[in-house]
């Protein structure tokens, strides 16, 4: 009976890794893109821990802790960042943030509309301190 | 160096090689376009053809991608934790909402931890566990706060689902064709099905006590091992020499001229000791594909993160069930060994990088406050001049 | 009788060796301070005359052309009291590449020493008379320095031992004549002036550096002992003698202004009036004379040549006589003067023929011939140099004014001009016994023995030549008197630019005519604007006057010295008869044509009663002759429209072939260049739409590039 080998775990780590390259290219929310490039990390740290395994060091391992710092390091830094470009533009869209294009080009801009949205329930309010609740004219009970 | 991970096998060229490989794309395609069809965007498709066709890409890819074993716990638990991070990983790409997103990721982190624990790393798969899903993930969490919409804006609905998706699959397909040829070990894994199949045939004739049953299986066995040209061990010869496996290449052309002296006293004794030391050398083959072979003049590299590198891989201790290294029990402690002693400078640097990082954010946030303060004061005080 | 006086006066008695030529040379080190502290001088003034010497830039210059000239007169009079030996510098190698060897040398020779010591002598004075001229010039320093500059390359061309320092300093006078025409170049006339100036002389330089190859070609060095010994022995041949001499005429006629090269000289009057003196008068103009007297052994062997050279300087000096008749601009008229006076010496050149198949001349009238010329030359730039200071004086004085019509009577106003004015006219005149009439005759000579000599054609060309000569003798004269009686008699009267401008700068003239272009409307009424004398006297400051009275004494009595009737010992023709490769002198006795000087003194003497005649006594003949004989009148006044036809026939076809070329230049040339540049600008729009600012794309191509790599490392591409 065959165990596993070498190649699932990559395999497995490769398609992590993909995963994270099309969050990263396709989705326009700041914070998202970084979420997947975190997920393309991890990706990669289930490919050294496994080559880690098979090879019978613990190089693998180390390099994964290093990695693990590097990513806290990187996510505190790009967040730090994406918010401060939010405080520049109020918006979490990357395709804002085109000024380093040819000059003399148009910008890209989103052709088709976004569909109504309902407006958000209105949430709920407490009324203020010291003054009685408006009746209602049929209530049974206060519950 | 390249060379030789790659198989012997040539490279495909033209479509009709192309088509061959369709275990290889055929998942991949598959779940590309489920991706397409599960990315937002303004008009969404119905979610229930994209979840369809992802998990028909998720059983496709257990299928064709990740070579089928038998049932056993490890394996179970593989496909469960792969098949889990793999599903999180889609929910987190496609999902609207990006605290949906957020939590998903928790989701892959969890799965990829339990894939640590079955690679015999569980001071990592607790590390990783406080750091990302503890740490990273709140501090996402909080930054959505802070950056809060009020309704669905372009940066969550919209999405470049198509440009995303083909390169995703193109790099994916890549990826698994290179590493495929490098690790992938059907071959081996068919010869250790024969050589186990020959195993498992002379056992049953062993408990039997027909004589001539035992003979002529003795010889049918043999002819399979060593007679013909395609027999096991010449396969298996082939193989390893391709791989230049220098010292596993010498073990079985041993086993090969190994002929018997004088009259074969018990011949299914030693046909059996023979399939098994042809069992183990597969094994090994089998777990040493795809590495490179020890340095030349040998350097003294050091052991304190485990056996050192240009250690030929016949003398690193080896599990005999499964051929795989054996590990240290005490991971955290040969860990902390290894950390502190071969990797003490990136350790250190390592520190110092969090508290640059530290620094640095507090930094970018305290300028943001500060120009708040000054605008809020100057707001103040030029009403209050007014006034 | 002088002569015995002398010998007990001067012991050392020049003791002329028969074969100076042939002796030992001294090495004089020395020598090259006659050009070397002029250069110093100039690069002193250039680099600190406007910021610290300012108001002293003349120092330098002044000192350096009076050091020079010293240096001149102590290796003159080694040479002259030795053995007449040319004194030689070291030799410096400065060209040796293959057999081209052009050593750094200078020589002192005759010829050379009496150029030398006359062009310093004339430079100093007329340096130290530019202090006063040009006193309030913005430009103070770098006239000096420029001045200096030209002491340096006249002497440079004077002194050098071979053709190429010759031609060197032939390019640095033609650039300092530049500098100096159009020394007052925000002025449109003076900057066309020197640009006229150095492109026609840049044509003569042509031929020239053409006939110096040819003697390269031919003698294989360029050291005047070798080309001349090479040309004694026969090496070049008669069609090369002849080219060659032909090509260095060209030259010669470039730089000194004769037919048909003379167009720029009239107008390099633009420049200030010492420049006029010292490089249009004296010295410059006067190279291509030492060129040819110095090539004589070369133009002894091609009297063809030699016969062309008489012609045109024949002809030079009636075209400049008639036109200077008519010209009302005082230093135009000296201009053509000096035009007249340089054809005068080229006919002399040419008449020095002495060819044995030719059955014509002998070595006496080829030595004769050119000892008149360089002795014309000599005294040419005296009087000629007087002549041009005293006019400057007059146009210091009159605020600039010069033309004759708007002054008169300065006689009483201006008594030093007046005297060396005078002095200097009648010795142009040519009366006896001033300088002008000793060289005139020589040339008057030289010309008779030439046609008594030669016979057929030849004579008859050379009989015809004599007698333009003394046709031009008279107009010389006319036409020098009348500037005179125009300037300097009748009634007193001042422009007011006189007043007005007295003590200001120099740079504006605006009444400063142009030649024959202005004289049609300056006809009716330029008295309207001088009146009656508001000062006592006009005389210009003792820095200008001294230079002039100094002049005047020589121009008085350097003819009569050093001619052929004067003390033995200081014979001009006598000492720089011992150039070598002169013709030696087969008899020493100096033959005197009593006929010829009788009637050249007639025929000045004619000339000056009908310009007194004409201007004085009744000043209005010369209007009624001019109406009467109008055609003749207006083709004098307009030189002879020669400017007019050059800018016809050259200039203009010039300008359009130039505007030709630039259009091809710019259409064709610049826009396959432009298209050049167009390709990479065209390559880079191909590849801009890569950079749309999208981050996303950006990382997009990041990934499709990662995944091309891979499949490189499968398909080992």
């Amino acid at each position: 009976m065959t165990a596993l080998s070498l190649h699932h775990y990559l395999v497995v780590g490769a398609v992590l890794f993909a995963l994270g390259t099309v969050g990263f290219l396709g989705r326009r929310n700041l914070i998202l893109m970084i979420l997947s490039a975190e997920m393309m990390l991890q990706g990669v740290a289930i490919n050294l821990v496994a080559f880690a395994r098979f090879h019978g060091n613990l190089q693998g391992q180390s390099f994964v802790l290093f990695l693990l710092t590097v990513a806290a390091c990187e996510a505190a830094m790009a967040l730090a960042l994406i918010l401060m470009l939010y405080k520049q533009r109020s918006s979490l869209d990357v395709n804002v943030w085109q000024d380093l294009r040819e000059p003399g080009w148009e910008p890209y801009e989103d052709l088709e509309p976004l569909p109504e949205q309902p407006a958000p329930a209105p949430l709920p309010r407490l009324t203020v301190a010291g003054k009685e609740p408006k009746k209602r004219s049929q209530e049974k009970s206060h519950v | 160096m390249f060379d030789l991970y790659l198989a012997v096998t040539a490279p495909p060229v033209g479509l009709q090689k192309l088509l061959s490989l369709w275990p290889l794309w055929l998942p991949i395609v598959v779940g590309a376009l489920a991706i397409f069809l599960l990315m937002p965007r303004p008009r969404p498709y119905p979610t229930v053809y994209g979840a369809l066709l992802g998990l028909l890409a998720l059983l496709l890819a257990g299928r064709f991608l990740v070579a089928p074993v038998g049932v056993a716990p490890e394996t179970v638990l593989f496909y469960l934790f792969a098949g889990l991070a793999v599903a999180s990983g889609t929910l987190l790409v496609t999902q609207q909402n990006p605290a949906r997103a957020a939590l998903s990721f928790t989701l892959v982190v969890l799965n990829g931890c339990g894939l640590f624990l079955l690679l015999a790393a569980p001071f990592l798969m607790a590390a990783t566990i406080i750091v990302y899903a503890g740490a990273i993930i709140v501090t996402f969490l909080f930054v959505l706060m802070l950056a809060q919409q009020v309704k669905w804006t372009d940066a969550d609905a919209r999405s470049e689902a198509g440009r995303a998706s083909f390169t995703g699959g193109i790099l994916l397909a890549t990826l698994l064709f290179v590493i495929g040829e490098g690790y992938a070990t059907p071959s081996v894994d068919a010869l250790i099905a024969g050589v186990e199949k020959c195993q498992k045939e002379l056992a049953s004739v062993i408990e039997s006590s027909d004589k001539e049953e035992l003979t002529k299986t003795v010889k049918d066995i043999n002819e399979e091992l060593q007679g013909s040209e395609q027999s096991l061990l010449r396969q298996t010869l082939v193989l390893v020499a391709s791989h230049r496996l220098k010292d596993l290449t010498q073990r079985v052309e041993r086993l090969l001229i190994e002929e018997p002296e004088g009259p074969v006293e018990k011949p299914a004794e030693r046909l059996s000791k023979q399939l098994s030391s042809l069992h183990a050398l597969l094994l090994e083959t089998r777990n040493r594909l795809g590495t490179s072979p020890p340095p030349v003049d040998r350097v003294q590299l050091s052991n304190l993160s485990g056996p050192p590198s240009n250690l030929s891989a016949s003398e690193i201790r080896r599990d005999s069930k499964t051929g795989r290294p054996m590990m240290p029990a005490d991971n955290a402690a040969f860990l902390g060994r290894s950390l502190f002693t071969d990797y003490l400078l990136p350790l250190q640097l390592g520190g110092l990088l969090l508290l640059v990082a530290t620094v640095g954010a507090v930094a970018i946030a305290q300028r943001h406050l500060d120009q708040t303060r000054k605008s809020q004061a100057a707001n103040r005080g030029g009403s209050g001049g007014q006034a | 009788m002088f002569d015995a006086a002398l010998h007990n006066v001067l012991p050392l008695m020049p003791v002329w060796a028969a074969d100076a030529g042939t002796k030992v040379p001294e090495i004089w080190r020395s020598l090259w301070l006659i050009p070397g502290l002029p250069l110093l001088a100039a690069a002193l003034t250039a680099l600190l005359g406007p910021q610290i010497l300012k108001k002293h830039s003349h120092w330098p210059c002044i000192v350096a052309v009076i050091g020079s000239f010293i240096v001149s007169a102590i290796a003159f009079l080694n040479l002259y009291l030795g053995t007449a030996a040319p004194l030689y510098t070291a030799d410096w190698a400065w060209i040796t590449a293959g057999n081209v060897d052009i050593p750094l040398k200078l020589r002192f020779d005759a010829l050379a020493g009496t150029m030398a010591v006359m062009v310093t002598f004339i430079s100093s004075c007329i340096a130290i008379y530019s202090v006063g001229y040009m006193h309030d010039d913005p430009g103070y320093s770098r006239f000096f320095a420029a001045v200096a500059l030209f002491v340096t390359s006249m002497t440079l061309l004077v002194l050098g031992d071979n053709f190429i320092l010759l031609f060197a300093g032939w390019e640095g006078v033609g650039l300092c004549s530049y500098l100096l025409i159009g020394f007052w170049f925000y002025k449109d006339s003076a900057a066309d002036a020197a640009r006229k100036a150095f492109l026609v002389t840049r044509l003569g330089d042509v031929g020239l550096f053409l006939g110096i190859l040819l003697l390269w070609w031919g003698c294989q060095s360029l050291d005047y002992d070798k080309v001349f010994k090479a040309v004694e022995k026969g090496t070049l041949s008669e069609t090369m003698l002849f080219a060659a001499s032909l090509l260095l005429f060209c030259g010669a006629a470039g730089k000194s202004a004769q037919l048909p090269l003379h167009v720029w000289l009239p107008d390099a009057m633009e420049g200030p009036t010492p420049v006029s003196a010292l490089i249009h008068a004296a010295t410059m103009v006067t190279a291509g004379v030492y060129l040819l007297a110095r090539c004589v052994p070369i133009f002894l062997g091609a009297p063809d040549a030699q016969l062309l050279v008489a012609c045109i300087g024949g002809g030079t000096a009636l075209f400049a006589a008639l036109i200077a008749l008519t010209q009302t601009d005082l230093k135009r008229v000296l201009a053509y003067s000096t035009l007249s006076q340089l054809g005068y010496m080229f006919l002399a050149l040419g008449c020095g023929v002495y060819a044995v198949n030719l059955n014509a001349g002998s070595k006496d009238l080829a030595l004769l011939a050119v000892t008149a010329a360089m002795f014309h030359l000599f005294t040419h730039a005296f009087f000629k140099a007087l002549l041009f200071m005293g006019s400057g004086s007059v146009m210091h004085a009159m605020g600039h004014v010069i033309d004759m019509r708007r002054f008169s009577g300065l006689r009483h106003v201006m008594p030093t001009t007046h005297w060396t004015f005078l002095v200097g006219a009648i010795a142009l005149a040519g009366i006896p016994p001033l300088a002008g009439f000793w060289s005139k005759d020589e040339i008057l000579l030289a010309a008779y023995t030439a046609s008594s000599q030669t016979d057929g054609t030849v004579s008859s060309i050379y009989f015809t030549l004599l007698c333009l000569a003394l046709l031009t003798a008279f107009l010389t004269a006319f036409y020098t008197f009348r500037a005179y009686f125009l300037t300097f008699c009748g009634e007193v009267r001042i422009p007011e630019e006189a007043d007005a401008h007295h003590g200001h700068g120099h740079g504006d003239s605006s009444h400063h005519g142009h030649g024959g272009d202005h004289h049609k409307h300056d006809h009716h009424a330029p008295s309207a604007h001088s009146g009656p004398p508001k000062r006592q006297s006009y005389e210009s400051p003792a820095v200008m006057t001294i230079p002039l009275i100094v002049l005047a004494v020589f121009a008085l009595g350097v003819g009569w010295l050093l001619g052929p009737l004067g003390i033995k010992a200081f014979s001009f023709a006598g000492f720089v008869e011992h150039t070598p490769y002169w013709p030696h002198p087969e008899h020493h006795e100096h033959s005197l044509n009593w006929m010829l000087m009788g009637l050249s003194t007639v025929l000045a003497g004619a000339g000056i009663g009908l310009a007194y005649l004409m201007y004085s006594l009744q000043p209005a003949l010369p209007g009624q002759l001019a109406k009467s004989m109008q055609a003749l009148y207006q083709l004098s006044l307009n030189k002879f429209f020669v400017d007019e036809l050059y800018e016809a026939l050259i200039v203009r076809p010039a300008s359009w072939l130039a505007k030709g070329i630039r259009s091809v230049d710019m259409g064709l040339v610049d826009s396959f260049v432009d298209m050049l540049g167009m390709a990479p600008r065209l390559i880079g729009q191909i590849f801009q739409p890569i950079q749309n600012g999208l981050v996303q794309f950006y990382a997009l191509a990041m990934a499709l590039g990662l995944t091309v790599f891979l499949l490189s490392l499968i398909y080992k591409m």
